[in-house]
């Protein structure tokens, strides 16, 4: 069985009583349904022979109330299954989610993921009621159709020749309506994208004056979105008009037939009325075809979702995994022989490396090389395919992880801050941080500065904050700092600051973190020379590890603090003249 | 509607303009809607007459002649409702139009005026919100006609086939009515409760998965999965809530359509022995009440109420972000100086914070840059040079204090003049997606491409022209780009603007030293006033004179001057001189 099936099936099971109840409740609205207009056309033909209708009536009163009320029982719990089924998958996939490693959470964009967790999971969690619901609905026309052929068969076989043609009419209609739904839909994130563009030159566009210019390249794209948006009108309005045509021939053709059987006297008048109601039920044969399209639809969210659950995750679904915590050390950390790859592609391959306690040891080389990689690695938060990370002598993928956590902290590049509030965003995290500490690390991030000119300083919610790179990074120092972990891996969490800045907070950082670990990946010289040993990461591996100054008489190692940090153009010649500042 | 009458007026006059427009439209609809709930009007008549007539008379020839103008009446229905489609079409595509148009001029109103959140999420949600209000619409009108249409003609009908019953029905009618609109209030109310849990659910959700690796990094899986757990439980419970309500919606239909059905029957006997009406028309009207008010009914009561509430829901939703900013006060007797006008530069006691109880960003500050000045501004970050840059660029209003060109205050001068006076190039490059030269002549349309190329040449893109292919060379992503060719992109735009006041705000940060220096030479070569905030010492040895930011003092002078006089200056100086010294090693 595929996976997607197996979580279909999963969910079904775990939503199997309920479903049950559902498939009762529906079954007995379709019974009661169908039995109904025999009822009625007993009551016609009662009261057209002046009979009474009295034991017909009650027989038609009561069909009605079980309907009635089947058809609320079915509702209801077809919306909690689907709700509670939701709910719990969701539970599932959420703490799997927070269980992945770096290597997992890097198989999925970040807008798709939110799409698997929020109507992925609806989708899937829906496939137990949606399948009863297929199934009693195929019954219920099946049911008409054979209604149909007793009450009077001649009718009835009117009713089969004609049907096959409605039914490819709308499987057409189906076919190419996705193909100008996906134009529309290209059009409409032609116009989205252009929006997101303007949206990063809000300052260009203000200092310009363009606004109104920008509007209207923003919704130049309006007039193909309405284009392809009238041709799916057309379409449907063609399609519409030539299936009701069909339908009406195929309702009259039927009814005639029946006509006849009444000045025959093959049918009574209740009974053609009865076939007219049936004939209703009949038709709903052709709605299977939507049904289908959305079978379809369930089974590709669980295979989205399945996709996700099934992405391994080192660390447990309670975020621990088995193990004993880590022994209390003093931060040493050791690699051998680690290789991380993703997908065919190698990032990090053979490495081996000693971080003594205690020292601050600077990460440098090219962009992609594997620095931010081999930062991720040494704190625990990507399992690498091969090789042993241990911290204090224990392999780390085989501790506690909630102890590794305490024993690492990270700072990134462009940290996201969770949390409602600024201070909420720097103690984040399941072990609660003291206001000391919290006040300490806003002080040696230089931090604080910026917090306390905020509207409403440290307590001023995150949402709608706008904040500088640099302000940013600060943060995200001050979050790491937080913490009493023994050992701080920050990953270019320095480079939006200006060099004062930088020099503050390494100052800063040097007195509050003199005991700790300190793994920094940065491009900046000072950095670099003030840490007591460099290790230079180039195609995915180590390449040299030594003082600064032992490694400065390879020219490939001077040449990577005379390219600014990211891409310069190529054409533009190196300088020649002694040089005079730092590059950011 | 009763669901819908009640809209917050935000909501409603957000798609009233549009639909407004479409009055025509609109009547047509209704016209051949009209026409198309015909067959159902007809329904009970001709069955009663194919049956009293025809087959119960032995007439076959008179049955099938009154089921074929039954037939033919289904083809002139669905020809009308063929014909439905377009004004339909018209009415829907034209509200979702204007409901771009309204989301996207607000939003960049309100981002351009940075009262309003410009991540990519919000607009991905706009359009998202905007598309399912035209799907939403679509379904509603199509919907409404057949309710309102089909009731009606299915009521008109009965009246005139047994009018004794067609009293009874309406009587039902209206309590079904009264009923369906208790159920709306309580069903409006647990609906957008469940919407409201979906948003929290949504952004919570979005927030922490965006934030994954932080979540990992800081050992809050237990934090994350608790808060983010806590909205889908809300969210569940919530639609539990709403469906509770919704099953309750079927009494509509027992009590509208149903027990008019067994009311009928029920008299069925004593009307026929009366002699009152045929057997036909008692078939008639069971047509009516089986196959025209019951469906119409049913549809009204489960699928209109949802919508209804919907639509209202997200109207309101969108609303919220169609309203445009504080328009800017009027600034009566602006004056726009003429060509020939200097601009000289002048900040007189500025004095600027973000929020009424922050501390002020920029205090007291006094400064004058006279025309064709070159003038640096350095400082630690976070220090408020951005903000003087704006402040001095008109972008900003300052609380106390004024800032005047050419001695005018920038609040007394005309917008579109001052926008062409002052180029403010920041430090995040805007590139879009078009060609080379529209980028580059975004600020002056008319520029020629001699000047273009002379422009590119001097600022040091012109490699970079080279290497895409000329002017007309296609950006199709500005990520395609390096950070540093997209800040030569925006630099040659400032060059050829008609500014005479250019504000670089760190905007050559990714080049490298040399690019730097070329394009800060071009630049002060340039006719006009230069002001550059420095993002290295180098830029601030260039210039003629230097402000110095430390937050709390502000220091004017030449590099020597401030050498000897800003300790801060000193300071700044020696370690961005120091930091390579390592590197010669």
């Amino acid at each position: 069985m595929q996976q997607r099936d197996r979580l279909l099936w999963q969910v079904a099971r775990s939503t199997g009583g309920w479903t049950s109840l559902f498939l009762a409740a529906a079954l007995l609205d379709a019974v009661a349904s169908l039995a109904l207009p025999m009822a009625l056309a007993a009551a016609i033909d009662a009261a057209l022979g002046g009979e009474s209708t009295g034991p017909a009536l009650v027989w038609l009163v009561t069909l009605l109330a079980v309907s009635t009320l089947a058809q609320v029982a079915a509702e209801l719990v077809e919306a909690t299954t689907a709700a509670r089924a939701t709910g719990r998958l969701r539970h599932r996939t959420l703490g799997h989610l927070f269980a992945l490693d770096l290597g997992g959470q890097r198989r999925f964009a970040e807008g798709d993921l939110l799409n698997r967790l929020l109507q992925g999971t609806a989708e899937t969690a829906k496939v137990g009621p949606s399948l009863a619901g297929a199934v009693v609905a195929l019954l219920t026309s099946v049911a008409g159709i054979v209604a149909l052929l007793l009450i009077d068969p001649v009718a009835g076989a009117v009713f089969l020749l004609g049907a096959p043609v409605v039914w490819r009419l709308a499987r057409g209609f189906l076919g190419s309506s996705t193909e100008l739904t996906e134009r529309y839909q290209t059009a409409y994130s032609g116009l989205a994208s252009r929006f997101v563009d303007a949206m990063s030159g809000v300052r260009t566009i203000r200092a310009g004056g363009t606004a109104g210019r920008e509007a209207r390249r923003v919704l130049a794209p309006l007039r193909e979105l309405r284009h392809y948006g009238e041709a799916l009108w057309n379409t449907q309005r063609d399609v519409g008009w030539r299936l009701a045509v069909l339908v009406a021939a195929l309702q009259v053709g039927v009814l005639a037939t029946a006509g006849h059987g009444v000045i025959a006297g093959r049918v009574s008048p209740g009974e053609l009325i009865a076939l007219n109601t049936y004939l209703g039920y009949a038709f709903g044969v052709f709605r299977q075809v939507g049904t289908l399209a959305h079978l379809g639809r369930a089974r590709g969210s669980a295979a989205g979702v399945s996709e996700v659950l099934n992405t391994p995750a080192p660390a447990g679904a309670d975020g621990t995994a088995a193990g004993p915590p880590l022994p209390a050390g003093t931060g040493a950390v050791s690699l051998r022989g680690v290789r991380v790859a993703e997908g065919d592609r190698a990032l990090l391959d053979g490495v081996d490396l000693d971080i003594p306690a205690g020292a601050t040891v600077a990460v440098v080389g090219g962009s992609g090389g594997g620095k931010s990689t081999l930062a991720a690695v040494v704190g625990g938060l990507w399992r690498p395919d091969a090789g042993v990370v241990s911290i204090d002598g224990m392999p780390l993928w085989q501790a506690d992880q909630r102890s590794v956590r305490d024993a690492v902290a990270h700072a990134f590049e462009r940290p996201v801050l969770l949390g409602e509030t600024v201070a909420d965003a720097v103690v984040y995290g399941d072990r609660p941080v003291a206001p000391e500490a919290l006040r300490g690390a806003l002080r040696d991030s230089r931090a604080e500065s910026f917090v306390e000119r905020l509207p409403l300083g440290p307590d001023t919610p995150v949402a709608g904050l706008r904040l500088s790179g640099g302000e940013l990074q600060r943060l995200g120092l001050a979050r790491a700092l937080c913490r009493d972990a023994r050992i701080l891996v920050l990953d270019d969490t320095t480079s939006s600051l200006d060099t004062v800045t930088e020099r503050e907070v390494s100052l800063a950082m040097d007195r509050a973190a003199r005991h700790r670990t300190r793994l920094v990946v940065t491009h900046r010289a000072a950095t670099v020379r003030r840490a007591d040993l460099v290790v230079w990461v180039e195609a995915n591996g180590v390449r040299a590890v030594g003082s600064h100054e032992s490694l400065a008489a390879d020219p490939g190692y001077r040449a990577l603090f005379q390219q600014p940090h990211g891409d310069a153009p190529e054409d533009i010649p190196p300088v020649a003249e002694p040089r005079t500042m730092e590059q950011a | 509607m009763t669901v819908t009458a009640n809209a917050k007026p935000g909501g409603r006059t957000l798609l009233r303009p549009a639909l407004a427009a479409q009055r025509r439209s609109l009547l047509v609809l209704a016209a051949w809607s009209l026409l198309e709930a015909a067959p159902v009007l007809l329904s009970g008549q001709l069955v009663a007459a194919a049956l009293d007539r025809g087959f119960l008379a032995g007439e076959l020839a008179a049955g099938l002649a009154f089921l074929m103008l039954y037939g033919t009446s289904m083809v002139l229905g669905a020809w009308a409702a063929r014909h439905a489609v377009t004004p339909l079409a018209a009415i829907v595509e034209a509200a979702r139009d204007a409901l771009v148009r309204a989301v996207v001029q607000a939003r960049l109103a309100h981002a351009v005026q940075g009262s309003g959140p410009t991540d990519a999420s919000t607009v991905a949600r706009l359009t998202r919100q905007t598309e399912a209000v035209r799907q939403i619409l679509a379904t509603l009108l199509m919907m409404v006609r057949t309710v309102v249409f089909s009731l009606g003609a299915a009521l008109a009908g009965l009246a005139t086939l047994l009018p004794e019953m067609a009293g009874v029905t309406l009587g039902c009618l209206a309590a079904a009515g009264a009923l369906l609109a208790l159920l709306s209030v309580l069903f409006r109310r647990r609906y957008r409760e469940a919407l409201v849990a979906e948003e929290r659910l949504a952004g919570s959700a979005g927030h922490a998965v965006s934030g994954l690796r932080d979540v990992l990094a800081c050992g809050g899986a237990g934090t994350a999965t608790r808060r983010v757990g806590q909205d889908v439980d809300a969210n569940a419970a919530a639609s539990i809530a709403a469906a509770r309500i919704g099953s309750c919606r079927i009494g509509v239909v027992v009590i509208g359509a149903r027990i008019p059905l067994v009311a009928t029957l029920a008299m069925a006997p004593w009307l026929l022995r009366s002699g009152a009406v045929t057997p036909g028309q008692v078939l008639g009207a069971v047509t009516y009440l089986v196959s025209g008010l019951e469906p119409a009914l049913r549809l009204f009561a489960q699928s209109l109420g949802n919508m209804g509430v919907q639509l209202q829901v997200l109207l309101r939703r969108l609303a919220d972000h169609t309203a445009g900013p504080p328009e800017p006060p009027a600034r009566p007797g602006a004056v726009s100086p003429g060509p020939g006008h200097i601009p000289s530069l002048s900040l007189r006691g500025v004095t600027f914070a973000y929020g009424p109880h922050s501390a002020p960003i920029v205090d007291d500050l006094d400064l004058d840059v006279p025309y064709g000045d070159h003038l640096a501004i350095v400082g630690p970050s976070g220090i408020g040079k951005s903000t003087v840059a704006n402040l001095m660029a008109g972008l900003e209003s300052c609380r106390r204090g004024e800032v005047a060109l050419g001695g005018t205050p920038l609040a007394g001068l005309a917008e579109p003049w001052l926008r062409e006076a002052v180029a403010l190039v920041p430090q995040e490059s805007y590139v879009f997606a078009g060609t080379l030269r529209e980028n580059l002549a975004y600020l002056s349309p008319e520029v020629s491409d001699d000047e273009l190329a002379r422009a590119a040449d001097a600022v040091g893109l012109a490699p970079v022209v080279k290497r895409l292919g000329g002017f007309d060379a296609a950006i199709e992503q500005a990520a395609a780009l390096s950070e540093g060719e997209r800040q030569l992109i925006t630099l040659v735009r400032a060059y050829v603007s008609p500014a005479r006041l250019v504000i670089l705000d760190e905007a050559t940060c990714h080049l490298d030293p040399a690019a730097e220096r070329r394009a800060e030479e071009a630049f002060a070569a340039r006719t006009g006033t230069l002001i550059i905030i420095a993002h290295r010492i180098s830029s601030a040895m260039r210039a003629r004179r230097i402000l110095v930011l430390d937050g709390q003092s502000v220091r004017v002078g030449d590099h020597h001057a401030l050498l000897r006089d800003s300790p801060l200056y000193a300071d700044l100086a020696n370690t961005w001189a120091a930091a390579p010294a390592g590197t010669r090693a």
